[in-house]
C-alpha cells in the first residue's frame, strides 16, 4: 500500500493526483514489478511500467483514459514478441489502482474498469504481424555434428573431406531414392559423422601413405564401434549410432562389426556404405590417384547384392549418370 | 483468329499441310501483331532443349531468358517440368506482353515433360502473354481444363483450314483453268480440302497429280532433288540436316547462286524472318529419310559438314549433335575440344552432356578438354568429387595450350570448396611459360590466386596477385574474364579493408556480368557490394537491396549456394532490425531449404537464429548455438564480434565463467583490430553489455567509453548501439529518467533498422542483473 498516494486518491484536483502518482511512480513500478510472472520481469517490463504510469498520470489530469488504452496498444506492437505485454500493463494498472484505493463506482473506478475491458479485448485479438513461428536451419544437432566434425579436421583433413562429401551423396543418393525430408536430412547428418570413430585411430594410420598392413585394418576398423559409441554419448544425436555403427556391414553378412545381413542392415547405413565406398574410390588418397568416377561406378556394380544393396547401387549410377 | 485471340491461348489444331503456320503467319502479318515465334524440331524432344529454343526465340525482348535457359535447365531433375516452367514463367513472362506462337508442337508429342513444361509456362504466365499453338492434335494438352478457366476459346480445327469446293475453282479459274463442278468435287474428295495438296495441283495443273499426302509430299522433294545438281544435292541434304539457315550459312557450305532459288522455287522452305529459311517439317523428314539410306561414306561427310557450317555460325549445340550423329567419335571429340567449354559457359550443357556421351572413355583419355568438360558438368551437378577426379586425369593429360582453361576451371572449384592445396595448382601455373601467352588466361589466373590466398589468411599475397591481375585487365578480350577479373580483385580489396577499392571494382564487375548475362558473376559482385554496404557503410537499405539482386542473379544462374547466401544474410539484417513480417516470410523459405553448417551459414544464420532465440528469453540456447563455432569464423574481426555475443547471450543465461571467458576472448581479438572497425565497436559495446549483466560495472563503463570513443566517427548505427549500450548501464544504476532514456534509445535503435537488438534488450531479465550486481557490489 502506498499511503501517500491512497490520500492523494480523495483529492479535489485532478492535477494534484495526476502529479501524485507520478510522484509515487517508483513505488507503483515495484508493485507491478512483484505482481509479473518471474518470466516477464524485464528491462522491457520495467520500460512499460514507467511508460504506464506516466500515461495515467496525463489520463488523471485529463480525464481521457482512451489516450492510455491506445497507448497501451501501441506498446503491444513493440514489445509483444518478447513478454506478455498486457500481463505488464495489466499489473501497472492493478498497482496504480490498489495504491489509489479506489471508491467503488466512483468515476475513476468506472475509467479503469474501461481500460482494463479494453486491454482484455485488445490482448484477445490476434497480432497482425508476429514472428511467433521460429524457424531455425540449423539447431543444435547440427552444432554438435560440426564440433565433432571440427574434431575429425583436427584428426586428419582428408577424413573430414571425405565426410563432407559422403554426406552429399547420402543426401543426393536419399533424393534419389524418394525419401522424405526428415529422413534425408537424417542421411546427410549420417554420412557427415560415419567415420567420427576415427579420432580415436593413430594418425600415423589414418594418414599412412600406403596400404595398411593386417593389424592396422584391425585398428582400423574399429572406428565403426568406436564412432558408435561417440555418437551414443551424446544423447542429441545418439540416434546416428545404427549409421554410424554399421556402414561396414556387407549385404551378404560378411561385414563388420555386427556381420548384420540384407535388410537386418539399417538402411541408412546401406546408403552411407554406398556413398562411402564411392567416394572413398574417387577421392583422394595419400598412397593412390583418385580413381575414374566410371571405373568406381564398375566396382560398385561389381559388389551389387554381395557388398552393397542392390537398389541403393542402382540410385548411386542414376545420381552420378543421369543428367536432370 | 481474332476471336480465337480474345482469350489467352489459341489453339490452331489440324494434320499436317493445312497451312497451319501459314495462317498464323498471314493472319499476325495481316493485323501486325508483335510476336515471338518457336518452331519445334525434333532437336527439342527434351525438356531442357525445348526451354532452351523457347528461351532462343525470345531473343530481345527477353535476352535474359537465353542466358538463363542452361541453369533452368539444370533443375528438371530436381523439380521437374512443372517446377522448372512454373519459376521461369515467375522469372520472365510476368511482364511481358506479347503474342508467342508456339509451331509444329507435334515434335514434343512423345515427351510428357515437354507438354508439362509448355503447359505450367503457359499457365503461369502474365495474362498479357498471349499464347497460339500450332499443332495436330490437342490432347497433348488440358484443353478441358483451358476450356473451364476460360485461358481458350474453342480449337480452330482442319474443318476450318479445309479448301471448299468453290474456293477450289476459284483458285484453278485465277490461274486461267476452268474445272466443271464434278472435277472441282473430285479434287476436294481427293484433297480432304488439303491445301497444300491443291496448291500442288495448281503448280502442275494435274489433277491425277493429287493422290495421297505421303505421295505428294515425296514428288516434291523427288523434283527437287532432281533439279539439282550432285552438289547441289549434298548442300540439299546438309541444309536440311540443319533444318533453318541463312545466307552465311550457305556460303560457309559453297552453295552456288541457284541453289537457293531452286529450294524456293521447290517449295521446300519458307522464309523466317527475311534473313533466314527453315524447310517445312514434311520435307525436311523425308529428306532426313533420304539421307539416311546414303552410303555410310557420303552421309557422314554431308554431316560433319553441316556440323562445320554449324559450328561456323556459332549453333554449337546443334552442331555436337549432328557430329554425334555422323558416328566418328574422333571429330566429336575434336569439336568439343574446340568449342565445349563456350557451349558451357552459354549453358548448352544438355547437348555437351550427349556429345561426352557418346564418346568412349578410350577416346575422352585423348582428349583432356573433353575430361575436363566431363569434369565441369559433374561439378555444376555439385559432384565435386566426381569432378576433381576428371580434372586431375585432365590436367595431367593436357597438351601445352589446352592446360590453362583446365587448371583454371579446376581451380576455381578448389577455392570454392575452401580447398588450400589450390594454391600450390596455381602457384605452379604461374611459373609456366604458357601462362605468358595469353592476356586472358594470365589476368584469369592472377585474379582466382588472389581469392585463393584470401581464403588462406595471406593478404598480402592476395592483393599482389589481385594488382597483377588488374594489370593485365586492359588486355582481356573475353568479356567474361573481364568480369570475373574484375569481381575477384574486389572481393580481394573487400578482405584487404579497402572499401571503396572493393565497392569501385565490383560495381564495375556487376556492369560487365549484367553486359552478358553472367549472373553467377553478377551474384558475386553483389556479395562484395552487400559486405561493403553492411560492414563499412552500415548502410541497411544498400544491403537489402544487394540481397535481393543477389539472390534474383543467383536464380538466374540456378546457383543455389548463392541464394542460401542472400536468404541467410537477408533473414540476419531482418532478425538484427526485428521485422517481423519480412522473417515471417523467410521463415517459410528456410522451412524448405536443407541447410547445412557451413562456415557461411554458421557466420550468417546462426548469430541471427541466436537473436531470435533471446528474443523468448532463451538465451542459453543461443549461447549454444554460438559459443561451440566462435574461433571458428573467418576472421579476427568477426571472431571478437562472435565471442562478445557468446558473452552477452552467457551472462543473460546466468552463465558467469562462461560469460566471463567469452569477454576475455573477445577482449583480447579487439586488441589486435582497428579500434574504430565497425564489428570492433560493436563487439565492444556488446562487451560492455555483458560485464553490465555481469555486475561489473567499472568495466562496463570503461568499455562503453572505449567504445563511444571509437565510433565517433562511424555511421549513425554504430553510435546508436553505443549510445543504448551506455543507457543502459544508467537505467541498471536506477531513476526513471533511465528507464525513459533507455526507452527512447531503444527506439533510436528500431529506426536504424536494430530494432532486433532492442527486443534483445527489451527482453534481458531484471532479476539476475539485480543479484549479480548486489554481490558484486
Amino acid at each position: 500500500m502506498i499511503s501517500g498516494l491512497r490520500a492523494s486518491a480523495h483529492a479535489t484536483s485532478l492535477n494534484t493526483l495526476a502529479r501524485d502518482v507520478r510522484d509515487h511512480a517508483p513505488q507503483i513500478l515495484e508493485a507491478a514489478l512483484a505482481r509479473l510472472s518471474v518470466r516477464n520481469r524485464t528491462v522491457a517490463a520495467r520500460i512499460l511500467i514507467v511508460q504506464f504510469v506516466d500515461r495515467c498520470a496525463v489520463s488523471c489530469a485529463s480525464g481521457n483514459w482512451d489516450f492510455t488504452s491506445a497507448w497501451a496498444a501501441a506498446a503491444a506492437d513493440r514489445y509483444a514478441e518478447i513478454i506478455d505485454v498486457y500481463e505488464v500493463i495489466g499489473a501497472a494498472l492493478e498497482s496504480v489502482a490498489d495504491a489509489l484505493a479506489l471508491s467503488v463506482d466512483s468515476p475513476l473506478d468506472r475509467a479503469f474498469t474501461s481500460v482494463r475491458a479494453d486491454l482484455a479485448s485488445a490482448a484477445a485479438r490476434p497480432r497482425a504481424v508476429s514472428g511467433a513461428t521460429v524457424v531455425e536451419a540449423v539447431d543444435e544437432i547440427d552444432i554438435v555434428l560440426d564440433s565433432l566434425l571440427t574434431q575429425l579436421d583436427q584428426s586428419d583433413v582428408l577424413t573430414a573431406e571425405h565426410s563432407r562429401a559422403v554426406a552429399s551423396w547420402c543426401s543426393r543418393l536419399a533424393k534419389r531414392l524418394g525419401l522424405e525430408k526428415a529422413e534425408i536430412v537424417h542421411l546427410t547428418r549420417a554420412g557427415l559423422i560415419h567415420d567420427i570413430g576415427k579420432v580415436m585411430t593413430p594418425t600415423a594410420i589414418l594418414t599412412a601413405p600406403r596400404r595398411l598392413d593386417e593389424e592396422e585394418f584391425v585398428i582400423m576398423r574399429r572406428h565403426a564401434e568406436a564412432g558408435a559409441e561417440i555418437v551414443h554419448g551424446v544423447p542429441l544425436i545418439a540416434h546416428f549410432v545404427p549409421p554410424v555403427r554399421n556402414h561396414h556391414e556387407r549385404f551378404d553378412g560378411g561385414g563388420y562389426p555386427d556381420r548384420l545381413k540384407w535388410e537386418a542392415i539399417p538402411r541408412a547405413a546401406r546408403i552411407v556404405a554406398v556413398a562411402d565406398a564411392f567416394n572413398a574410390m574417387i577421392g583422394r588418397r595419400p598412397y593412390r590417384p583418385p580413381m575414374a568416377p566410371s571405373l568406381a561406378l564398375e566396382q560398385l556394380v561389381l559388389g551389387r547384392s554381395t557388398q552393397f544393396d542392390p537398389d541403393v547401387v542402382d540410385a548411386m549410377i542414376d545420381v552420378v549418370t543421369c543428367r536432370g | 483468329m481474332d476471336s480465337a485471340l480474345a482469350a489467352p491461348v489459341s489453339l490452331v489444331v489440324a494434320d499436317e499441310g493445312y497451312g497451319k503456320s501459314t495462317l498464323i503467319r498471314d493472319y499476325l502479318a495481316l493485323r501486325k501483331i508483335a510476336h515471338v515465334r518457336f518452331t519445334a524440331g525434333p532437336e527439342h524432344a527434351l525438356p531442357s532443349d525445348l526451354l532452351r529454343g523457347i528461351a532462343s526465340a525470345f531473343g530481345d525482348i527477353r535476352p535474359a531468358m537465353a542466358r538463363s535457359a542452361a541453369a533452368a535447365s539444370l533443375k528438371f531433375g530436381q523439380i521437374g517440368a512443372k517446377g522448372v516452367a512454373r519459376a521461369w514463367a515467375r522469372e520472365h513472362l510476368c511482364d511481358v506482353d506479347t503474342v508467342v506462337v508456339l509451331d509444329d508442337l507435334h515434335h514434343l508429342m512423345a515427351n510428357a515433360q515437354c507438354t508439362d513444361f509448355i503447359t505450367a509456362l503457359i499457365e503461369e504466365s502474365a495474362p498479357s502473354v498471349r499464347w497460339i499453338l500450332a499443332l495436330r492434335d490437342a490432347a497433348m494438352f488440358p484443353v478441358p481444363r483451358w476450356l473451364a478457366r476460360d485461358l481458350v476459346a474453342l480449337p480452330i480445327e482442319a474443318s476450318e483450314l479445309r479448301v471448299q469446293p468453290q474456293e477450289i475453282s476459284a483458285a484453278f479459274a485465277a490461274g486461267g483453268t476452268l474445272l466443271t463442278a464434278a472435277q472441282a468435287q473430285l479434287l476436294y474428295a481427293r484433297t480432304d480440302g488439303w491445301p497444300l495438296g491443291l496448291t500442288i495441283a495448281l503448280r502442275s495443273n494435274d489433277l491425277d497429280t493429287i493422290t495421297t499426302r505421303a505421295r505428294v509430299y515425296d514428288r516434291v522433294v523427288d523434283a527437287a532433288l532432281l533439279r539439282c545438281s550432285d552438289a547441289q544435292r549434298d548442300r540439299l541434304f546438309e541444309t536440311a540436316a540443319a533444318a533453318r539457315f541463312d545466307k552465311a550459312f550457305l556460303a560457309a557450305l559453297e552453295c552456288d547462286a541457284h541453289f537457293l532459288e531452286i529450294l524456293v522455287d521447290s517449295e521446300l522452305i519458307y522464309a523466317l524472318d527475311g534473313k533466314s529459311y527453315a524447310y517445312f517439317e514434311p520435307f525436311r523428314e523425308r529428306l532426313e529419310l533420304r539421307l539416311e539410306a546414303l552410303p555410310l561414306k557420303r552421309h557422314r561427310r554431308i554431316l560433319d559438314r553441316s556440323a562445320a557450317a554449324l559450328e561456323r555460325a556459332g549453333r554449337w549445340p546443334e552442331a555436337l549433335a549432328l557430329s554425334v550423329r555422323a558416328g566418328d567419335p574422333q571429330r566429336v571429340a575434336a569439336l568439343l575440344d574446340r568449342v565445349g567449354f563456350r557451349a558451357l559457359d552459354r549453358g548448352e550443357t544438355g547437348a555437351v552432356g550427349r556429345a561426352l556421351e557418346s564418346l568412349a572413355e578410350d577416346v575422352l583419355m585423348q582428349h583432356p578438354t573433353a575430361l575436363g568438360l566431363k569434369a565441369a558438368l559433374a561439378s555444376i551437378d555439385e559432384g565435386y568429387d566426381v569432378a576433381e577426379a576428371w580434372f586431375n586425369m585432365a590436367i595431367q593429360n593436357a597438351r601445352d595450350g589446352e592446360r590453362r582453361t583446365l587448371v583454371l576451371r579446376y581451380g576455381l572449384d578448389l577455392v570454392r570448396r575452401g580447398r588450400p592445396d589450390v594454391i600450390e595448382l596455381l602457384e605452379a601455373e604461374t611459373t609456366r611459360v604458357e601462362s605468358r601467352a595469353n592476356a586472358d588466361g594470365e589476368a584469369a589466373l592472377w585474379a582466382l590466386l588472389g581469392t585463393a590466398y584470401v581464403a588462406e589468411r595471406r593478404g598480402e599475397n592476395a592483393r599482389e596477385a589481385a594488382s597483377h591481375a588488374l594489370a593485365r585487365l586492359p588486355g582481356v578480350h573475353d568479356p567474361a574474364v573481364r568480369a570475373r577479373v574484375l569481381h575477384q580483385a574486389a572481393y580481394v580489396a573487400l578482405d584487404a579493408g579497402d572499401y571503396a577499392a572493393a565497392k569501385s571494382l565490383a560495381e564495375r564487375a556487376l556492369a560487365r556480368a549484367d553486359e552478358i548475362f553472367l549472373y553467377e558473376v553478377a551474384a558475386r559482385a553483389l556479395s562484395v557490394l552487400f559486405n561493403v554496404a553492411m560492414l563499412h557503410e552500415e548502410n541497411v537499405a544498400d544491403a537489402r537491396d544487394a540481397l535481393l539482386r543477389l539472390e534474383q542473379a543467383g536464380r538466374k544462374a540456378g546457383n543455389d549456394a548463392l541464394c542460401l547466401y542472400a536468404i541467410v544474410n537477408a533473414y540476419s539484417i531482418e532478425v538484427d532490425a526485428g521485422n517481423l513480417s519480412a522473417l515471417q516470410r523467410m521463415n517459410r523459405e528456410l522451412a524448405e531449404m536443407q541447410v547445412l553448417l557451413t562456415r557461411m551459414v554458421s557466420e550468417g544464420l546462426l548469430p541471427a537464429q541466436a537473436l531470435r532465440a533471446a528474443w523468448d528469453g532463451r538465451f542459453e540456447h543461443a549461447y549454444d548455438m554460438l559459443a561451440p563455432g566462435a574461433e571458428k569464423m573467418f576472421d579476427d574481426d568477426r571472431i571478437a564480434y562472435r565471442w562478445a555475443e557468446v558473452a552477452v547471450y552467457g551472462a543473460a543465461a546466468g552463465k558467469e565463467p562462461e560469460a566471463r571467458k567469452a569477454i576475455a576472448l573477445s577482449r583480447e581479438r579487439v586488441a589486435g583490430l582497428d579500434a574504430c572497425h565497425p564489428l570492433a565497436v560493436r563487439a565492444t559495446a556488446y562487451i560492455a553489455l555483458a560485464e553490465a549483466m555481469l555486475g561489473d560495472d567499472r568495466a562496463a563503463a570503461v568499455s562503453v567509453a572505449a567504445a563511444r570513443t571509437s565510433a565517433a566517427g562511424l555511421h549513425r548505427r554504430v553510435q546508436s548501439l553505443v549510445a543504448t549500450v551506455e543507457a543502459f548501464l544508467a537505467f541498471r544504476a536506477g531513476g526513471l529518467e533511465s528507464v525513459v532514456a533507455l526507452a527512447a534509445q531503444l527506439d533510436d535503435l528500431r529506426r536504424n533498422d536494430l530494432g532486433g537488438v532492442a527486443l534483445l534488450i527489451g527482453r534481458l531479465p531484471l532479476q539476475p542483473i539485480a543479484a549479480t550486481a548486489l554481490a558484486a557490489s
